[in-house]
C-alpha cells in the first residue's frame, strides 16, 4: 500500500502542473492511477475505489498546494472544495452508480434526474468474478471483458450507461391496439444551462432517447454533472401511469438488451417443450473451463409467453415487465433448467424443459439473465438483468382426430 | 422425451399414450435400442478392430466412428420423432394408420394410408403393441444418417440403405430454411442461422455499437 501511495503523490504532482497550466478540471486522481491498477489486488483495488469517490479530489488538492498548503498523503481525503456552488432542480431526483431508481409516470408527465459529477467519475467497480469464457475449440478465448477493457483505455472521458426499462402500461380508454402506447422517452442536456430537459426545451442543448419495446439506453461521455428528464407523451387512448426503473452506471449498463437469438427449440410435445442455449463453449472436454461450464449455477433465466396474450406488447425488451407479466413467470425452478452437452457438438449448453403449457399454442420464448448472471439487484454491476431476443415455438395438437 | 440413459442424445417428441407415465415410456423405448446394441457389439467383436493397419477393414475409418454412427442410426430409427396427424407438411410420413386414435376414433376404413405397409403400421411393431400411440405422422431420420452408417462400417456387417421409393418411404432429407425436416440426434430449429452468432456474439455487436458511438460522437 505504501508504495502505491507514493505513486499516486507522484501522480498527483504531475496533476497539479497540468491542472495549473492547462486550468483543466478533467484530468482526475482516478484516471492519473489507472495505469497502476492492472494487476492489483481486490483489496488495494477497492482501497482506490473509495477515494475516488472524492472525484474533485486531484483538483481541490492541486487548489491547496497553490495556497502554498502542504500536501500529505491524506489530503485526497479531507473532503472536496468545490469551485462551483452547483445548484440541481429541486424536483429532480439524484442518482448513483448501479442503483435503479424506481419511477411512477403519468401518462403526459415529466420527471428529471440527476448525476452529480462526482458520480460520474466514480472509477470503474470491480465486477466480480462473472462467467467463464467461452473457448473455441481451436482454445481460442473470447471474454466479455477483453474488449471492455480496450474500450476503457481508448475514451478520453468516461462512458456513463443510462437505461431504462418500462415495467408496467398505462390503461387503455377504449379497445385499442395493446403496442399502441406512448414509449416513454429520454431527454439529456448537452449543456449546463439546461438542468431539465424535456418536450419543449431548445433542441440545440438537448437529445432525446426513445423506448422501444419497454427499454432504452444512452451512453453519454462527460466528466460533468448530467441533467436527464423522463418523459410520457401526451394520449387521448391511453391514461394513468407507467412503472419504470431508471438507472446510470459507470461500468456497464444496468439494465441490458442482447438482440441476439441465443434460445434454441429442441421440440414440444403437448403441454411442454425443451429449449437450449447455444453453447456456451466449445472447449476440449477434459478442459477446466468444460467440467466449469457443466458445474455452474445455471446462469440464464427464460421467459415464456403465450402470444395471444397482450400484456406484454410492447414491453417484451424489458426485464422488469418480462418478471410481472410474462404468462408462465420466470422459468427458475430446478428441475426445469440445468446444463448439459446434449446436442450440438455436444458442448456445454444451457437447458430449460417447460411444462405446464397449452396444447396447440405458440409461445414466445424469451432468454434472459436476471443481473449479470451470478448477482443482481442495486449496487451490482449490470444488476438490473439482461434479456435477449425473443424466439417462438408451438406445442402439439395432440393426435385426437385427423 | 429427453435423459435416456443409453439414447442419451434423445431430446424430441415420441409416439405416446397418455395412460403411461413418462418413465415406463423412457424404459420401453431405450430398453429396446440397448438389446440391438448388444446384438451389434457382438458383431462388431468378430471384426478386426485393434490391430495392425495391414490386417484392418479400412484405414479410412475404425470401429469406434462405425460404433458412434451405429448408436446414432439405431436412436434415431428405433424411437421415432413424431408431429401431430393433422400437421400436413409435405416431409412427414403417415404411421400407424391401422390404429384407433386414442380418443376412440379411427380413420376411415378405405382409407389409403391403411393400405400400405409402411403407413398402416409403425417403423417397429414395438411401438403398436406396446404404446398404442394410436396413428401418428413420423419425421424420418435424415439419409446421412443411415449413409454414415454404410461408409464408417466394415463391409462384412452388410449394412446397406435402401434405394429409390423405399429410400424415401424410410429416410427424409435436410432443410436448409432452419425447420426439422428429418430426425437427427441433437436437432433444433433455426439451429443454423442462430448457431452463426454465439452467446458472445451480443458482445462483439455491443463492441461495434460503441464503436459507432464512439466515432460519431
Amino acid at each position: 500500500m505504501r508504495r502505491q501511495y507514493a505513486f499516486l503523490q507522484y501522480y498527483l504532482t504531475a496533476t497539479i502542473i497540468a491542472t495549473v497550466l492547462l486550468a483543466l478540471s478533467s484530468v482526475s486522481v482516478a484516471e492519473a492511477t489507472d495505469g497502476q491498477d492492472h494487476g492489483s489486488s481486490v483489496q488495494s483495488r477497492s482501497n482506490l475505489g473509495e477515494q475516488d469517490l472524492h472525484g474533485g479530489a486531484g483538483f481541490s488538492a492541486a487548489l491547496g498546494s497553490f495556497n502554498g498548503l502542504e500536501m500529505r498523503d491524506n489530503a485526497i481525503e479531507n473532503g472536496e472544495l468545490d469551485l462551483f456552488r452547483r445548484e440541481y432542480p429541486s424536483d429532480a431526483t439524484s442518482m448513483a452508480n448501479n442503483e435503479f431508481q424506481p419511477g411512477h409516470i403519468s401518462v403526459g408527465a415529466v420527471q428529471h434526474y440527476y448525476i452529480k459529477k462526482e458520480v460520474v467519475n466514480t472509477k470503474s467497480s470491480y465486477k466480480g468474478k462473472g462467467l467463464p469464457p467461452f473457448i473455441t475449440p481451436k482454445g481460442q478465448v473470447v471474454s466479455a471483458d477483453d474488449w471492455n477493457r480496450d474500450l476503457q483505455k481508448r475514451q478520453e472521458t468516461n462512458p456513463i450507461f443510462i437505461s431504462l426499462t418500462t415495467c408496467s402500461k398505462p390503461h387503455a380508454n377504449k379497445t385499442t391496439d395493446p403496442g399502441s402506447f406512448p414509449q416513454l422517452k429520454l431527454w439529456y442536456s448537452v449543456s449546463d444551462s439546461l438542468t431539465e430537459p424535456g418536450p419543449g426545451k431548445d433542441m440545440s442543448i438537448q437529445k432525446v432517447v426513445t423506448a422501444s419495446g419497454g427499454y432504452l439506453n444512452v451512453t453519454i461521455f462527460t466528466t460533468n454533472d448530467i441533467y436527464l428528464g423522463v418523459s410520457a407523451d401526451n394520449s387521448s387512448q391511453w391514461s394513468g401511469e407507467y412503472d419504470y426503473q431508471i438507472a446510470a452506471s459507470v461500468d456497464e449498463s444496468f439494465h441490458a438488451v442482447h438482440d441476439v437469438n441465443n434460445l434454441l427449440f429442441v421440440d414440444a410435445d403437448q403441454t411442454s417443450a425443451l429449449l437450449v442455449t447455444n453453447n456456451l463453449t466449445e472447449s476440449q472436454k477434459n478442459s477446466s473451463n468444460y467440467h466449469e461450464w457443466m458445474t455452474i449455477k445455471p446462469p440464464f433465466t427464460m421467459f415464456a409467453h403465450n402470444i395471444n396474450n397482450t400484456a406484454l406488447v410492447g414491453l417484451d425488451r424489458s426485464y422488469c415487465a418480462l418478471n410481472s407479466l410474462s404468462n408462465l413467470g420466470r422459468i427458475s425452478n430446478s428441475t426445469e433448467v440445468g446444463m448439459t452437452a446434449r446436442g450440438l457438438g455436444n458442448y456445454p449448453k444451457e437447458q430449460f424443459y417447460l411444462t405446464g403449457l397449452s396444447p396447440g399454442s405458440t409461445y414466445n420464448g424469451i432468454l434472459a439473465m436476471q443481473g449479470n448472471g451470478t448477482k443482481w439487484d442495486n449496487g451490482i454491476v449490470g444488476g438490473g438483468g439482461q434479456v435477449y431476443a425473443a424466439m417462438n415455438f408451438t406445442t402439439k395438437r395432440g393426435s385426437s382426430s385427423p | 422425451m429427453f435423459n435416456l440413459t443409453f439414447c442419451s442424445e434423445v431430446a424430441y417428441a415420441v409416439p405416446s399414450n397418455p395412460n403411461m407415465s413418462k418413465d415406463k415410456l423412457k424404459d420401453i423405448y431405450d430398453d429396446y435400442a440397448q438389446k440391438y446394441w448388444g446384438n451389434f457389439e457382438k458383431s462388431l467383436q468378430q471384426v478386426q478392430c485393434n490391430t495392425s493397419q495391414e490386417s484392418m477393414f479400412s484405414l479410412a475409418t475404425d470401429c469406434e466412428k462405425c460404433a458412434k454412427s451405429y448408436k446414432q442410426w439405431l436412436c434415431s430409427v428405433t424411437i421415432p420423432r413424431c408431429e401431430d396427424f393433422s400437421n400436413n407438411a409435405s416431409y412427414l410420413k403417415v404411421r400407424n394408420a391401422g390404429q384407433d386414435f386414442i380418443n376412440g376414433t379411427s380413420l376411415p376404413i378405405d382409407s389409403p394410408y391403411r393400405k400400405t405397409a409402411a403407413t398402416n403400421v409403425s417403423r417397429n411393431s414395438l411401438i403398436d403393441e406396446k404404446i398404442k400411440p394410436g396413428p401418428y405422422k413420423e419425421v424420418l431420420p435424415c439419409q446421412d444418417i443411415c449413409h454414415d452408417l454404410v461408409r464408417t462400417c466394415p463391409a462384412a456387417l452388410g449394412f446397406a440403405c435402401p434405394e429409390g421409393k423405399y429410400l424415401n418411404d424410410s429416410y427424409g432429407y435436410r432443410d436448409g430454411d432452419g425447420l426439422v425436416t428429418c430426425s437427427y440426434l441433437g436437432a433444433a430449429y433455426f439451429l443454423s442461422a442462430a448457431s452463426k452468432l454465439g452467446v458472445w456474439g451480443s458482445f462483439y455487436m455491443l463492441t461495434a455499437m460503441w464503436g459507432m458511438w464512439w466515432a460519431f460522437w
